[in-house]
């Protein structure tokens, strides 16, 4: 469904990704972990293109899409949500989720607001309060559905876990887990190694712009290649003990 | 469709030239990061790693040998400290340094997929009884396949090397269904059934997965008529990651390599140029996913050529020809490496012993057999027999030592052995002529 090959993103002269390529397959979760600082939002804002890549392809659904205009990559079906969240704190969830369907037809945003509210109760519960008096939890549900209200087939989802305590995660996990088996393809960078690799089917690991491992989560989850891409080699030597 | 890992099996072009990208730059930036031979390879050539953005890219990187190996002897290929490495193998002893190669626990579940792939695609079923009459040690084809067979379930029999009753009395009566081994070892077992008048009817075999030697259509109709077994092909080597490189399927027509794996180029062996699909050369093979010790670029030596055809067992997988030779002196001896330069390197261990030699190779019933030709100094010649018979079975201990195989000695008359100018050719394999 997705194919990006040898991306390269400059922030000026700083080479933020060094020769990106990922791919996720149509109704696959698929995560892209590593420490702070190392790339994983600039992935993400290069795929949609916030940030021009300089160089490197892009590949959604058999097109090419590299340097198309944001606004024309959600209408074609993919759609982020950002790290923390970024709601509307003045608006209602509804208002809210109103502008995520903005580009969709009424019956579209219609048909997807039912969806929203039937998977996150809360949100209905909650509709007609201010996003931003919802609690962290409550608001990451709400920025999912916002990206939802546009009828998405690919999800992109900026560090999903950040602020939010260890069962509020596991809550969000379990939705987009609830999402994947739905038929959603779900793209998302996460920090929290463990939890990522919990959920989804495969992971990429990134480490100064450059992905350094890859492969199938239960393969990925007792690496310790992992352990180094956060905190670095704890040796020295080879034989070290 | 007899496949293992049907997804990756069946992906199609496109999705394999994605994943051999994906997985050909984390290789790169790994070896780069964490191999100080590679990072000091690139640097001196000044080549970044980022400079491999796409397959045909590689070609700017060099080749990694055998002599690499040993220059890095024994840890300095890996990439991983040895706290993580869980298995190490390694050549077998030289009179040089030997290669090591180490995998990591995740290598080795990737290892055992890979030969269950090539043993399911031979035949092989979690109902049948393998036999292995491999090996086992630090030569990785015992334990490469005995790990491979576990993992489909099969029930496997590590019976090793040798005592070729035994091993019959085994077929017969723990009934073994498939058979692991070398080809030429094959034919001894069929010959040994012939002197006991034993016929196909009375062991159970149906498959044979046989490797490790170069082997031709001949000796396949051979084995398959006295064994009554269908018998396949698969290649590895030890440096890459030991079988589960690639293997024949039932369709018996080349070998599909396990490319979502190992990225395969065929090169010309002496200006080392890539060549076109379908063109014989040497074979190079870089590790895609290895943890422990990633290899870039490494030159197998063995003489192939690559192709893709709609195999009928449904793997898109590319195919290489039947090894058909080799780009140096390596002897292969029933199954076991030999470089004449490891004989040559004995000899001068023996204050008696000339350095001037030839190797004979040659068919006894269907095992090889090496015979070493060898000049002795006059004296010892002429008068001390006993002197003699001390040093002949030195030698032949040593010799056993160290190749892993036992050869013939002969000691000959002093200037009775040609003397070369230029290249020396000192080996005469007479294998081939009955």
């Amino acid at each position: 469904m997705l194919r990006v090959s040898s991306l390269n993103i400059y922030y000026g002269a700083v080479r933020a990704l060094n020769n990106i390529s990922i791919h996720v397959k149509e109704k696959e979760f698929v995560s892209l972990i590593g420490s702070n600082g190392a790339g994983k939002t600039s992935l993400l804002n290069g795929i949609l293109s916030i940030v021009p890549p300089k160089s490197g392809e892009i590949v959604f659904q058999n097109k090419t899409i590299t340097n198309i205009p944001t606004k024309k990559k959600v209408k074609m079906g993919i759609s982020l949500v950002p790290e923390g969240r970024r709601v509307f704190p003045n608006m209602s969830v509804y208002e809210n989720l109103e502008m995520g369907g903005y580009q969709k037809s009424t019956k579209i945003k219609n048909r997807q607001m039912a969806f929203v509210l039937e998977l996150f109760p809360i949100l209905k519960e909650r509709n007609k309060q201010l996003a931003g008096m919802l609690s962290g939890g409550e608001q990451q549900m709400l920025a999912i559905g916002r990206a939802l209200m546009s009828d998405p087939k690919l999800l992109l989802m900026d560090e999903p876990s950040m602020g939010l305590a260890p069962l509020i995660i596991k809550n969000v996990y379990e939705k987009l887990t609830a999402l994947k088996e739905n038929g959603l393809t779900i793209f998302l960078a996460e920090q929290n190694a463990s939890v990522a690799l919990k959920y989804a089917d495969r992971g990429y690991v990134l480490e100064n712009g450059k992905i350094v491992l890859q492969g199938k989560s239960n393969e990925l989850k007792d690496d310790n290649e992992i352990k180094r891409a956060y905190l670095g080699k704890e040796y020295k030597e080879k034989w070290e003990r | 469709m007899l496949l293992w890992q049907k997804e990756e099996q069946t992906m199609s072009l496109d999705d394999i030239k994605q994943l051999q990208l994906e997985r050909l730059q984390s290789t790169i930036n790994r070896a780069y990061e964490n191999v100080d031979f590679y990072r000091r390879q690139l640097k001196s050539l000044n080549i970044k790693p980022e400079e491999i953005s796409k397959l045909e890219d590689i070609s700017k990187l060099p080749f990694t040998t055998k002599q690499d190996l040993r220059d890095n002897y024994p840890y300095g290929l890996f990439a991983v400290p040895l706290k993580d490495i869980v298995r190490i193998h390694s050549s077998s002893g030289t009179t040089g340094k030997p290669t090591v190669v180490g995998y990591t626990k995740r290598d080795l579940e990737t290892w055992k997929d890979l030969v269950s792939r090539i043993m399911v695609a031979g035949g092989v079923t979690k109902d049948d009884i393998v036999h292995i009459a491999f090996t086992y040690g630090l030569f990785t084809g015992g334990f490469g396949l005995h790990y491979g067979a576990e993992h489909i379930g099969a029930s496997v029999i590590p019976v090793s090397s040798g005592n070729t009753n035994r091993q019959l009395l085994i077929m017969q009566d723990y009934r073994s269904s498939i058979l692991v081994c070398t080809p030429s070892y094959a034919l001894h077992i069929a010959e040994i059934m012939e002197k006991q008048g034993l016929s196909a009817d009375d062991i159970h075999l149906k498959y044979a997965l046989l490797g490790s030697e170069p082997w031709g259509e001949k000796v396949r109709a051979e084995v398959e008529a006295k064994l009554g077994v269908i018998a396949t092909d698969n290649y590895g080597l030890s440096e890459v990651i030991g079988p589960g490189v690639s293997g024949e399927c039932l369709q018996k027509n080349g070998l599909h390599i396990n490319e979502d794996h190992f990225y395969a180029e065929i090169i010309d062996p002496e200006t080392g140029e890539v060549l076109p699909e379908g063109e014989l050369g040497e074979l190079v093979l870089t590790t895609l996913t290895k943890e422990g010790m990633p290899l870039i670029r490494y030159r197998t030596r063995d003489i192939t050529r690559l192709f893709r055809d709609n195999c009928a067992c449904g793997c898109t997988f590319i195919k290489m020809a039947k090894p058909s030779g080799r780009t140096d002196d390596m002897l292969i001896v029933n199954g076991v490496n030999v470089f004449p330069s490891q004989v040559e390197e004995i000899l001068t261990e023996f204050d008696h012993a000339t350095p001037h030699y030839m190797i004979f190779l040659k068919k006894k019933g269907h095992l090889d057999q090496m015979e070493i030709n060898l000049e002795i100094s006059e004296h010892l010649f002429f008068d001390e027999m006993k002197k003699q018979k001390a040093l002949l079975d030195s030698l032949t201990e040593r010799m056993y030592t160290v190749l892993g195989i036992k050869p013939k000695i002969k000691f000959v008359e002093p200037r009775t052995i040609e003397r070369f100018e230029g290249k020396a050719s000192r080996v005469v394999d007479r294998r081939n002529e009955q």
